[in-house]
């Protein structure tokens, strides 16, 4: 009897690291693939102002990224160039392109409450992070929870983080990122899980930051490609500076 | 009456003794007149140099702007409140203006500082801000350019005439960026100001954080001194909702209550000057007992009462010190007159706020001449009691025969 436990119990273990591994692995792939192209809006609500973005993304792997606005008008060609952990903004307006510098890394990119470190951000959960399977909650008996903790040395801001996924299609329904102290500092909302090219992805988010009132900025991403051959050679200054053809 | 006229002879009886004894309540008279006109006039000066030639005596905020600055927290239609308060009788000038910190760059140098938006006109009319422009051109109101502050200059190694990048944010949340002409160059003598700020023209600064017709501040001047309440009193009723005027002692609480806890610091040296006084007056009013003991034993010998004698002696003093502060006050008031005038210059120049001064000046003011007065006499009064009890409780056989 107590041999047969034993069984079951590493049993139990062996699924639970399966499932586990399938949640990391869909998680870290969601948005990331060898590469991907899309258009997307972004809507950004504070207590003292709301605005919608359109833009364009192009990214490869996890090092390279470009994204330009499209709308507004007055912000058309605005862009941003994302090579490993550099990154630069150009301003069409004056013709200028910036690094962004270390210490606005915290800082809301494009007034948003996505920080340039969010998009920067080169960590993944199967690397970067020690995780754990949580109990089912019986008050949300289709949600699995994984905790995330950074492992020593990585130099990630929160004290660690919790993703909610649909147990069945094992896409994200929520991330929770808490600080040091174990305080809710952001929640994330996936939300409109469709199909794009092929791959069923939530395509809506929503952050949400905790610590400010009346702020949420909501990503909707209306069309992706995935998987197109894309050269590294893409992601220049050059074509950061480029301005945007058609209307 | 007799005794009085007793006390008043007294002082003229023993000249040298009471010539010491006033010379010590006129020096200290003086010295306690001129230390509170100087330390009214020194603020008076800091106080005038900040309030008239940069912040304004009064501030009409967005109600809750001075307890967390914030881009949002504007006064809105600006204009047209400017328009009403140019037809305020005590108002005499009004600038309004726009802040926000920003990024400016010139060439590979960057830094962080404050740009400010200025209306160029009334800056000038309220602050005569163009005098502080040394190098390069005034901002007028159709001017593109801007004007940086000295210490900005140097920290981004440019010079009049070359481009300046500025970014912020703006208040649509968008990246406010353009390109500015470097026209001038700001030495206010604020060395915390020249060494961050930016002058922009008020209606370009609106367009760029997209804050049309806003302001932030508009700073007040009368031409009343010491009139900030009334001014702020009766610039409130006509302020739209929202908005407050704050006095000089608000907006700049944390250098009020600075200067309140160094003038109080000043009172200190005012009591060290007067227990220097006090020990004078009392060793010179005990010897003067002491010596006319036989006298005081005569007195009682006759029929005096020890009250009498009390009060002749305490009489006596209370004149020798009105004589004093009258004395005292033929030197002081010329020499603060003459302090207030021509001002002391100071050996090496005072920061205080950021600001540099090198000259001070003297009050004349009331309080410098009628507190030094009341404390001369008070202290005489109580510094009296002591020596005035001794000689009312003189006994006459005891005295007449010591002597």
């Amino acid at each position: 009897m107590k041999q047969l436990f034993i069984v079951l119990l590493f049993a139990h273990s062996l699924i639970g690291q399966e499932l586990l591994d399938q949640i990391v692995k869909t998680f870290d792939e969601l948005y990331k693939s060898s590469s991907a192209r899309g258009t997307m809006s972004m809507y950004i609500k504070t207590p003292n102002w709301e605005r919608t973005m359109t833009m364009q993304t192009w990214s490869k792997g996890r090092d390279f990224m470009l994204i330009k606005i499209l709308t507004p008008a007055k912000d058309r060609g605005v862009g941003t160039l994302k090579i490993k952990v550099r990154m630069w903004n150009f301003l069409p307006k004056t013709d200028k392109v910036i690094a962004v510098p270390p210490s606005m890394m915290m800082g809301g990119w494009m007034g948003s409450d996505i920080t340039n470190d969010d998009l920067v951000g080169e960590y993944t959960l199967a690397e970067d992070y020690t995780l754990q399977l949580l109990p089912k909650d019986p008050k949300r008996p289709a949600v699995r929870s994984v905790k995330c903790t950074p492992k020593p040395g990585r130099e990630i801001l929160w004290g660690f983080v919790m993703i909610d996924v649909d147990e069945k299609t094992l896409i994200p329904v929520r991330q929770r990122n808490f600080d040091a102290k174990n305080r809710l500092m952001r929640t994330m909302n996936f939300k409109e899980i469709r199909v794009m090219d092929g791959k069923q992805i939530p395509t809506v988010i929503e952050y949400i930051p905790e610590t400010k009132a009346g702020h949420l900025t909501r990503i909707s991403y209306n069309s992706m490609e995935f998987d197109f051959p894309l050269d590294e050679l893409f992601f220049t200054l050059t074509r950061l500076r480029e301005p945007i053809k058609g209307q | 009456m007799k005794f009085v006229t007793m006390a008043f002879r007294n002082i003229f009886r023993q000249r040298r003794r009471s010539f010491l004894t006033a010379l010590t309540m006129v020096c200290a008279f003086w010295l306690t007149s001129f230390s509170i006109a100087f330390n009214l006039g020194s603020y008076g000066d800091i106080i005038e140099t900040f309030t008239r030639k940069s912040y304004g005596q009064v501030k009409v905020h967005e109600s809750t702007y001075l307890a967390s600055q914030s881009l949002y927290k504007t006064v809105h239609n600006a204009d047209s409140l400017l328009r009403v308060l140019d037809f305020v009788p005590l108002v005499s000038a009004a600038a309004p203006r726009l802040y926000t910190g920003a990024l400016f760059s010139v060439g590979n140098r960057t830094t962080f500082g404050s740009l400010v938006g200025i209306d160029p006109v009334r800056e000038e009319k309220a602050f005569g801000f163009n005098r502080h422009v040394t190098v390069g051109n005034p901002l007028t109101p159709n001017s593109n350019s801007v004007l940086v502050g000295s210490g900005v200059l140097k920290t981004l190694n440019a010079s009049v005439g070359d481009t300046l990048f500025v970014l912020t944010q703006g208040a649509d949340g968008s990246m406010a960026n353009e390109l500015f002409p470097i026209g001038g160059v700001v030495s206010s003598g604020n060395n915390q100001a020249d060494r961050s700020t930016v002058y922009l023209r008020l209606n370009a600064m609106q367009e760029l954080l997209v804050l049309e017709n806003q302001v932030h501040e508009i700073a007040l001047l009368s031409d009343l001194k010491n009139g900030a309440r009334k001014l702020a009193d009766q610039v409130a009723p006509i302020l739209p909702e929202q908005t407050t005027a704050f006095t000089w002692q608000e907006f700049l609480s944390s250098f009020y209550r600075a200067m309140q806890a160094d003038q109080k610091g000043g009172y200190i040296s005012l009591v060290i000057i007067m227990v220097i006084a006090a020990g004078g007056i009392l060793n010179t009013v005990l010897m003067a007992v002491l010596e006319r003991r036989r006298e005081y034993g005569l007195l009682k010998a006759l029929g005096t009462t020890p009250i009498q004698l009390f009060s002749l002696v305490m009489i006596e003093m209370i004149f020798l010190s009105f004589l004093s502060v009258g004395v005292g006050m033929l030197f002081a008031v010329p020499t603060n007159l003459w302090f207030s005038i021509k001002g002391m210059t100071l050996p090496e120049p005072m920061t205080y706020g950021g600001m540099s001064f090198t000259t001070m000046h003297a009050e004349m003011n009331l309080a410098a001449f009628l507190i030094p007065g009341i404390v001369v006499l008070f202290t005489t009064v109580v510094v009296t009691l002591w020596p005035a009890i001794m000689a009312s409780q003189t006994t006459p056989a005891e005295s007449l025969r010591k002597n």
